[in-house]
């Protein structure tokens, strides 16, 4: 499968988890092909160690092998899942950590992680990396698009697992504009970049 | 709340940005609400696509992260398609490092040793053991008694992916060999351990299930039986 547009769902999300649920070593072999450097890229750049992430990674491709055939192919791509298992191990394993050091970690993110997520968002300069497809610059255009407030929000929700109380007091703003921001965001995000919903359909939200 | 306010927290909820009681009425409110889940579902398009903008950055060629994917696949393969194990016990070797050790956050404190007994009273002293040592690298933990179930619930396994759940294999070399994963809720400080293709105990023998404790003798986990597919579950 190439690489370009990785990220359109279809029919082929339904074929690869028939696969999957079958047994179909190929077909895991075939969905780290495609998926495994977003997914790697992703948990480095929630856990920051190598052999972490690499572990994460792992894990995630090991509970799709296992957990394949009860994904609804109608309720999100594959793709979708995918991210979102490797976000939630990462902040599993964050937590955790901090926890075992016995350090009162504060969960809002010091200065080297804030640049580094920042450094995150930052259009990358592609450097001919294997999974140089159109999704990746796509994505940074949009969120190069929102407000500096709109983006921070954003980086520290999903690349930090903040919660919206957190956030606020990173940013200085009250809860509800948080979440507004976040809204805004997400929204103007959607709307740029136009993701393709598990059936191949466009992704729209009722007014 | 109405329906409308709500619904405003859509994104930051598809975010996990929700905490406390504003991410339970939310959950509560999209029980009851379609068009609020279909707002959530697109939003988690949205987020997913997030994860193009975490820098471009490859894992070490030395860790041949596809291998080892491919190799854990191999070992526990699914469930659905585990075929019934043969009779005979099949001796279980000492891994390697876990993933506990690569992580090299956790002190080695403890470890856990799966065996098989002979009768499920701890009478018999003349058991033939075969036994499988691991490092675990977990904290102390303080004796508690658990209970053993057979592998059923799929719920259980999704409910320990969550958060504060470290996972850790005692993997097996081999395409049929027995293998088991470690389920460890942090917070709780409750251990769930799975086991794939574990062959039947011989009749009138159960596996045992022990957590080794520097300087202190093994405490029993309780005993567990293989489903026909070669499935246990222990909590």
């Amino acid at each position: 499968m190439s690489g370009d547009d990785v990220y359109t769902a279809t029919k082929s999300d339904a074929r690869v988890i028939a696969a999957l649920s079958a047994g179909d070593e190929r077909a895991l072999g075939a969905l780290y092909d495609r998926c495994g450097s977003v997914a790697y890229a992703l948990a480095y750049a929630m856990t920051s160690n190598a052999a972490t992430a690499e572990g994460v990674v792992a894990d995630v491709f090991a509970h799709i092998w296992r957990e394949a055939h009860k994904f609804q192919v109608g309720k999100m791509t594959l793709m979708a899942w995918l991210t979102s298992l490797v976000r939630e191990r990462s902040l599993a394993i964050r937590r955790a950590a901090n926890a075992l050091h016995a350090t009162p970690a504060s969960r809002t993110p010091g200065p080297d992680q804030g640049e580094y997520t920042r450094t995150a968002m930052a259009p990358s300069a592609g450097r001919g990396t294997r999974y140089a497809f159109s999704t990746a610059p796509r994505v940074h255009l949009a969120l190069g698009a929102l407000s500096d407030v709109q983006r921070r929000a954003i980086e520290l929700a999903y690349f930090e697992g903040l919660s919206g109380q957190e956030i606020a007091l990173q940013l200085q703003l009250p809860e509800s504009g948080v979440a507004t921001h976040l809204r805004s965001a997400m929204e103007t995000l959607r709307d740029s970049l136009a993701p393709v919903g598990p059936q191949g359909q466009p992704v729209v939200v009722g007014a | 709340m109405t329906h409308q306010e709500l619904r405003a927290s859509a994104a930051a909820y598809a975010l996990g940005a929700l905490d406390g009681a504003e991410l339970a009425a939310f959950e509560a409110h999209l029980e009851a609400c379609a068009e609020c889940r279909v707002e959530v579902d697109a939003h988690r398009e949205v987020a997913g696509l997030l994860a193009y903008a975490a820098p471009s950055v490859q894992p070490r060629a030395g860790a041949s992260l596809r291998d080892r994917i491919m190799a854990d696949a191999a070992q526990a393969r699914p469930i659905r398609s585990a075929r019934p194990a043969a009779a005979s016990v099949a001796p279980l070797r000492a891994a390697g490092r876990t993933r506990a050790s690569r992580v090299g956050w956790l002190a080695a404190a403890a470890c856990l040793t799966i065996a098989v007994v002979s009768g499920v009273a701890y009478r018999n002293t003349s058991a033939e053991n075969e036994r499988l040592v691991q490092s675990l690298g977990a904290t102390r933990r303080d004796a508690e008694s658990t209970r053993v179930a057979l592998a059923a619930r799929d719920s259980t396994l999704s409910a320990f992916f969550g958060p504060m759940v470290h996972v850790v294999s005692l993997s097996e070399g081999g395409g049929r060999e027995p293998s088991a994963r470690v389920f460890w809720n942090h917070t709780k400080n409750v251990f769930v351990v799975t086991a794939f293709n574990v062959p039947q105990a011989p009749k009138g023998r159960v596996y045992q299930l022990w957590a080794m404790r520097n300087g202190k003798a093994p405490l029993s986990m309780g005993t567990f039986t293989p489903d026909p597919s070669g499935r246990a579950l222990a909590v």
